[in-house]
Parts: C-alpha cells; sequence; structure tokens
C-alpha cells in the first residue's frame, strides 16, 4: 500500500515538473502581486485593532502589503486545490478500478496541494521580506500557511461539489471577498466587521496580522478557529473524495 | 441563420446545463458588488487614487463582470476545441461555429452584466443607468476577448484561469480612480471604459472620443474573440 502510495505521489510531482508555465506563474504571480502592492500603495496612517484588543498605528502601506501575502497565497492555493480535485476525479477513477484504494490515490493529491502551497508561500513571504518585517515571523508565516491550506481544501471542495466552471468563478471571488475585503484591516475601521468572522479566513488573517505587529501572540481564539476549519475542510474534502472515487469503482 | 441561433442556444445550454454554474453567474458578481462597494473608494484612496463613492462602486460592478466574463471566456475556448472542430468537419462550417460561439459569449456577458448592474442598483444607485449599464457590459465584452485570447494560447485549465486572474488585476489595480495615470495604465484594455464607467457612477456623461475608444477596443475584443474561436474550429488537412 505504501509502495503504490508513493508511486501516485512520484508521478503526481513528476506531471507538475512538466508544465512549466504553471511553475513560472506560481513564482511570478506572487512577486509581482505582492511587490506591486507595496509600490503602489501610499504610506497613509492607519489605526488597526490587534487580536489582543490593542489599537496600533501603522500605514496603509505596512498594511496592504502583509494582507496580499494571504490574498495571494489563499487564492492560488485554491485555484491548485479545484484542478487537482477535478483531475483526480477524471483519471484517479481509473486507478481504483484498477485496484488502487480511494484513500492511496487522495494522499498523492493532497500531497501536491501541500508542496504547492509552500512553494507559493515561500515566494510570497521572500517577497514581502524586502519591504517589510513583521514583529513576530512565527505567528505571520502560521496564519498564512493556514489561509493557504484553508483555500486549497476550499478548492478541493469546489472541484468535488460545484464543477470546474462554478468552482473557477467560485474560487476566482471567494479569497478576494473573504480575505481581500471581509478580513483586510485597511477597511472597516481596522477590524473585522462582525459577520467577517463566519468566514474560513478569519482566523488566519486574525494570527498574521498579531504576527505582523505584535510581539506578543494573543490570537489563540483565531489560531483554534482556524484548526477548526482545517479539520473539518480535510474530512469533508477526504469523505466526499472517497465517495466519488469509490462510489465509480463499485 | 437559424444554424447559428441553434448553435448559439446548445452553447449556452452547453455552458449552464449545470444548476449550479448558473448559481454561481448570477450570485458571485451580485455579492461582490454589494461587498466591494462599502469599500473601493477607501481602497483608491489607499492606492493615490481618486474615485470615491457612487463611482467607486461603479467600477466594483465592471470589475466584477469583467473578472467573471474573462473566466468564461477562457473556458469556452478551452473546453471547445476538439467539439468545435468536429461540428465545423460535421457541415456546420468554421464560420458559423464561430458566430454561434460569439453570440453564445456576448449572451452570457449581457447575463453577468446585468447581474452586476441590477445589484450595483439596488445597493448604492445608479445616477446615469444608461451609460453605466453600457460600460459594464463593454467590460465584460473587453474580457471575453482577452479570456478567448488566453485559452487559444494556453490550454492548461490552472494555468490559464490565473493568467486572466494576472491580467485583471494588473488592469483593474493600475486603472483610473486606482493608482495609475500614465506610463503603462495608458494601455490597460479597459482604460477608457473605466472612464466611462465613473463618469457615470458619478452621474456625468461622457467624452465622445472616450465613447470612440470604447467602441474600437470592443470591437477589438470581439474580433479576438471570434479569432480564437476560429482557430479552434478551423478545418486542417
Amino acid at each position: 500500500m505504501i509502495g503504490r502510495t508513493l508511486t501516485a505521489t512520484r508521478m503526481g510531482f513528476r506531471e507538475q515538473r512538466r508544465r512549466p508555465l504553471l511553475l513560472i506563474l506560481l513564482v511570478v504571480l506572487p512577486f509581482l502581486f505582492i511587490s506591486w502592492s507595496f509600490a503602489i500603495t501610499e504610506a497613509t496612517p492607519r489605526v488597526i485593532t490587534l487580536p489582543g484588543g490593542e489599537q496600533l498605528l501603522t500605514t496603509m502601506r505596512q498594511l496592504h502589503g502583509a494582507i496580499m501575502v494571504p490574498i495571494t497565497v489563499g487564492f492560488l492555493a485554491g485555484l491548485v486545490g479545484l484542478f487537482e480535485v477535478q483531475s483526480a476525479l477524471e483519471s484517479d477513477r481509473r486507478l481504483v478500478l484498477a485496484g488502487y484504494r480511494a484513500g492511496e490515490t487522495m494522499l498523492p493529491r493532497l500531497a501536491v496541494l501541500f508542496s504547492t502551497t509552500l512553494v507559493v508561500l515561500a515566494v510570497s513571504l521572500a517577497v514581502t521580506a524586502i519591504d517589510f518585517t513583521p514583529d513576530s515571523w512565527g505567528p505571520f508565516v502560521l496564519g498564512n500557511l493556514l489561509a493557504g491550506l484553508i483555500y486549497g481544501l476550499i478548492g478541493a471542495l469546489a472541484g468535488a461539489l460545484v464543477g470546474r466552471l462554478g468552482g473557477a468563478y467560485l474560487m476566482f471571488f471567494l479569497p478576494m471577498i473573504d480575505i481581500g475585503v471581509a478580513q483586510n484591516p485597511m477597511f472597516f475601521d481596522g477590524d473585522p466587521p462582525g459577520w467577517a468572522t463566519v468566514l474560513p479566513g478569519y482566523g488566519p488573517t486574525r494570527v498574521l496580522i498579531d504576527g505582523a505587529f505584535s510581539p506578543n501572540f494573543d490570537a489563540v481564539g483565531p489560531l483554534l478557529i482556524s484548526m477548526l476549519w482545517l479539520a473539518a475542510l480535510t474530512v469533508a474534502v477526504a469523505l466526499l473524495l472517497r465517495r466519488a472515487l469509490g462510489a465509480h469503482a463499485r | 441563420m437559424s444554424t447559428i441561433a441553434l448553435g448559439g442556444a446548445d452553447f449556452l445550454r452547453e455552458h449552464l446545463r449545470a444548476r449550479v454554474t448558473l448559481v454561481m453567474l448570477v450570485a458571485i458578481p451580485a455579492l461582490f458588488v454589494v461587498v466591494a462597494s462599502s469599500v473601493l473608494g477607501e481602497f483608491a484612496a489607499a492606492l493615490g487614487g481618486s474615485v470615491s463613492g457612487d463611482s467607486a462602486s461603479a467600477l466594483g460592478a465592471g470589475w466584477a463582470a469583467a473578472f467573471l466574463a474573462g473566466a468564461l471566456g477562457f473556458f469556452q475556448v478551452a473546453s471547445s476545441r476538439e467539439a468545435d472542430r468536429r461540428l465545423a468537419l460535421a457541415g456546420m462550417g468554421a464560420t458559423k461555429v464561430v458566430a454561434a460561439r460569439i453570440a453564445a459569449s456576448v449572451v452570457l456577458g449581457v447575463l453577468v452584466s446585468a447581474v452586476s448592474f441590477l445589484t450595483l442598483w439596488l445597493s448604492a444607485g445608479v445616477a446615469h443607468p444608461v451609460h453605466t449599464f453600457a460600460a459594464i457590459l463593454i467590460f465584460a465584452l473587453i474580457y471575453i476577448g482577452i479570456g478567448t485570447l488566453v485559452g487559444s494560447i494556453i490550454s492548461g485549465a490552472l494555468e490559464g484561469s490565473l493568467t486572466v486572474a494576472f491580467i485583471f488585476l494588473i488592469d483593474a489595480f493600475s486603472g483610473p480612480g486606482m493608482s495609475g495615470s500614465g506610463g503603462i495604465a495608458q494601455l490597460m484594455p479597459t482604460r477608457r471604459a473605466a472612464d466611462v464607467l465613473i463618469d457615470a457612477g458619478a452621474g456625468q456623461g461622457s467624452p465622445i472620443d472616450d465613447w470612440v475608444v470604447v467602441a474600437l477596443t470592443t470591437l477589438g475584443a470581439l474580433l479576438l474573440a471570434a479569432t480564437a474561436f476560429w482557430l479552434a474550429a478551423r478545418p486542417r488537412s
């Protein structure tokens, strides 16, 4: 079983290596989005509220640069998750018919999604570090990673539930509406409005904002919320894929 | 003519046969317009731009229509390559396939524009309805051209989607009222359409020069789309 999963994982990564345009886009897009956000934003003063309740004076440029990381990572990971699952639904059914278990085909797909998220996150953080140094790197990296993983799984869920086209429409807009607008401290008096707390981007964004602008970690609540989202989405994606792939094999 | 109409209707049905796709086409621009209309003025100010109030809300409606139309154009070409060639070979002919595809794309563009426009009207009000709807539709038609062009060059769904998103974000962020006024901003595809939309949002008409440029840009985008569809459907020896 482990051997077959490893083989499928190797094939999954080989497939990604054979898509040079995708690799270029996954590196170039974060670089352009984030560096450009720093370049075009004015350094106007802005008061925001940190997760611990403390108010802090910063600038729109710093905020825009920091918030572009989860927007970029969430957006790219979401689309990768969507099309990975679409690809799984098309080709992994054959593997299941040929004797693979559904779980053995799912793990390689999730490994590709996780690795792609890490690549995009690494590029995004490297670009951000040119213009912005968070007060605390740990929570900043963790919040962004959670945003990427949560949106990667939402993309996977969209791929399984609403199809390629509907999923693409959804994943084009959802990270922008959630992280780009609802959670963005550039708007709404620097604190997300009440309705934004039920969205998946709330927890990760509060964690990374805390890391970006505070040396202390006061975002335990948002971190727990993020972990709950991550666990629930992982279970949902696993169940959906298992059913989709397994049902076909019967 | 009836062949084109029938083909166009079939292409539309193909695109919307999953009920959830239609729901997304209606719900997503509506949601985006409602959420973005409250913050776009603030965002423009952060970028050093001047657009605010109703003009900023109107610009958000144009963006929503454009982004969806770009994806729509891309997937029309990306998913139709093989089918269109067979349809053309089976007797419909490449020209009629292209006309039917363009007709279907324009109808879908009108749909997303209408949703964006109505949401804008209900959520923020529209001072100059005719100009506003025309400008939103022009955003959509220009992005149908861009999406189909990307689809004719890039076959991978993920790579194509990312490319459309990249073009859209550069265009939107460097547009009038946002960060750009000179240099590369002058070359952006929806620059003049954004000028018209911002004016309409503020209840003003636009100079005839703007309309001429906007009309030419839209025509060029639709010609691009027609070329992309023709390249997909053309007979090969």
